[in-house]
């Protein structure tokens, strides 16, 4: 029992090592990564293609919308490949860590984009989007396929142009008034008797 | 009995006559020159430095809130040149001996001073701004100039009013020249913002109600993301002041330590 326990243990470090490695070096191509997960050392061309998000440089507060394509350039339906018992995608975000999860399905020979939505927060944020299999046998999930990016929020505009000259009127009111304030206040009959 | 017209005729008029006379001791003194200097000289250093060794910031946003962090140093020092002897050179030279005697109110004579003051301290900070607007348009283009340096530019000097009123108040406070400028200065370059920082990381309570936490918004005002530690999501988030909050804040300063500082003048007797 703790030899087989010892040995899945194995297995998943070195998948993990072996996705990561692979992940730094076909980041261009990162479908081709799978054919290292397989436990059969069969090549699948199925993987996350593509990360992208609807706006560039969004502003903070707004919705931005990341897409993320799956393709599936095998002859079968990605939910029904014969060693995997499920299929997900996780959609991870620095910050929030596990920020979507999805269960997919991709036909054969074809390519389907999913839509995550997330109100944008200022600052440089990394999303990264994991296709993971489950195995049912040894209960247990195993990353796959994924693909990182990048994306700045530019903060919400601070303030605006009409307060701070409302403020500089203020001061420069005020100050005025002062200047004019004895005249007015030495005509004031209690304030003159006091003064005598 | 003159009429009420009349009263407010020549009350203006002295305020006039204050205020020029105090700017033509500024010119005198040569202190305009120097801080004008200073007002081209400081964002020149932001231009030279990065075209010689290294490389101008991404964004013109970005260049000018590099470039005006350094406004604030100098609204304090032009602050403490034209304030910080105003009201206490007069106690110490004795000179007010002649002038406070004269018919002229006193309310006039302190608001004049003040405004003398003030003009050659907004005048560096719009030199300096006049500089940064040229440099920005000289590397990135005049379609980089947005309304965001309009915006610092306004906050520059609701920010230098209150600079100049605390100073001001120190002035009427102490006898001699040399204290009240170095108070002047050293509370707004030092004691104000030690206060600020203990508040914000010791206490982490944000301390809107200071004047020099508020001066933030200078740069703020130009929405740079700031990332510290690297790495993506990292991040580093202090408190931030309120645009609002923080020009009110600037403008009680101003008043109150303005009009604190002229009735402790008229309440002052020369010795």
């Amino acid at each position: 029992m703790r030899c087989k326990y010892y040995f899945v243990v194995l297995i998943v470090v070195g998948m993990m090592m072996l996705s990561s490695t692979l992940l730094c070096s076909f980041q261009a191509e990162p479908s081709k990564m799978i054919e290292q997960d397989v436990p059969d050392e069969e090549v699948i061309d199925v993987g996350i293609s593509n990360l992208t998000f609807s706006k560039e440089k969004p502003r903070e507060g707004e919705n931005v919308t990341i897409f993320v394509t799956v393709m599936n350039n095998e002859s079968m339906d990605l939910g029904e490949l014969t060693f995997i018992d499920k299929v997900n995608i996780t959609l991870m975000h620095f910050e929030d860590f596990l920020f979507a999860w999805e269960n997919i399905t991709v036909g054969a020979n074809s390519s389907k984009t999913f839509e995550f939505t997330w109100q944008a927060t200022s600052g440089m944020h990394s999303f990264t989007a994991v296709m993971f299999f489950e195995i049912q046998l040894l209960n247990m999930s195993l990353p796959w396929s994924s693909r990182s990016a990048i994306l700045e929020v530019d903060p919400e505009p601070i303030g605006n142009l009409y307060f701070p000259v409302a403020m500089l009127l203020v001061v420069f009111g005020i100050v005025g008034a002062a200047i004019l304030a004895p005249a007015f206040f030495e005509r004031i009959p209690y304030l003159q008797q006091k003064r005598r | 009995m003159k009429s009420i017209r009349d009263d407010i005729a020549e009350d203006l008029y002295n305020t006039w006559l204050t205020i020029s006379f105090e700017l033509k001791n500024h010119f005198r003194r040569k202190r305009v020159i120097i801080s004008f200097s200073l007002a081209v000289i400081l964002p020149l250093i932001f231009y030279v430095v990065p075209k010689i060794w290294a490389e101008f910031p991404d964004s013109a946003d970005e260049f000018a809130s590099l470039s005006l962090s350094f406004v604030n140093l100098l609204i304090i020092i032009a602050g403490s040149l034209f304030a910080g002897d105003v009201i206490s050179g007069e106690f110490e030279e004795k000179t007010g001996l002649l002038l406070f005697p004269t018919p002229q109110r006193h309310m006039t004579i302190f608001i004049g001073k003040y405004i003398g003051a003030l003009i050659p301290t907004m005048m560096v900070v719009s030199i300096y701004y006049l500089t940064t607007s040229v440099e920005v348009i000289g590397i990135y283009g005049t379609g980089a100039l947005n309304h965001n340096m309009a915006k610092s530019f306004l906050v520059a000097l609701v920010y230098t009013t209150s600079a100049v009123s605390v100073v001001f108040f120190f002035s009427s406070l102490l006898q001699r020249k040399i204290t009240s400028m170095l108070l002047g200065f050293f509370s707004l370059m030092m004691i104000l913002p030690v206060i600020s920082n203990v508040l914000q990381f010791i206490v982490e309570v944000e301390p809107w109600y200071i004047v020099t936490y508020s001066a933030g918004l200078i740069t703020d005002v130009f929405a740079v993301t700031m990332t510290i530690g690297g790495g993506p999501g990292g991040q580093f988030l202090l408190f931030t002041p309120d645009f609002h909050l923080g020009l009110v804040v600037m403008v009680v300063y101003t008043l109150v330590f303005l009009f604190l500082g002229i009735l402790i003048s008229i309440k002052r007797r020369m010795r």
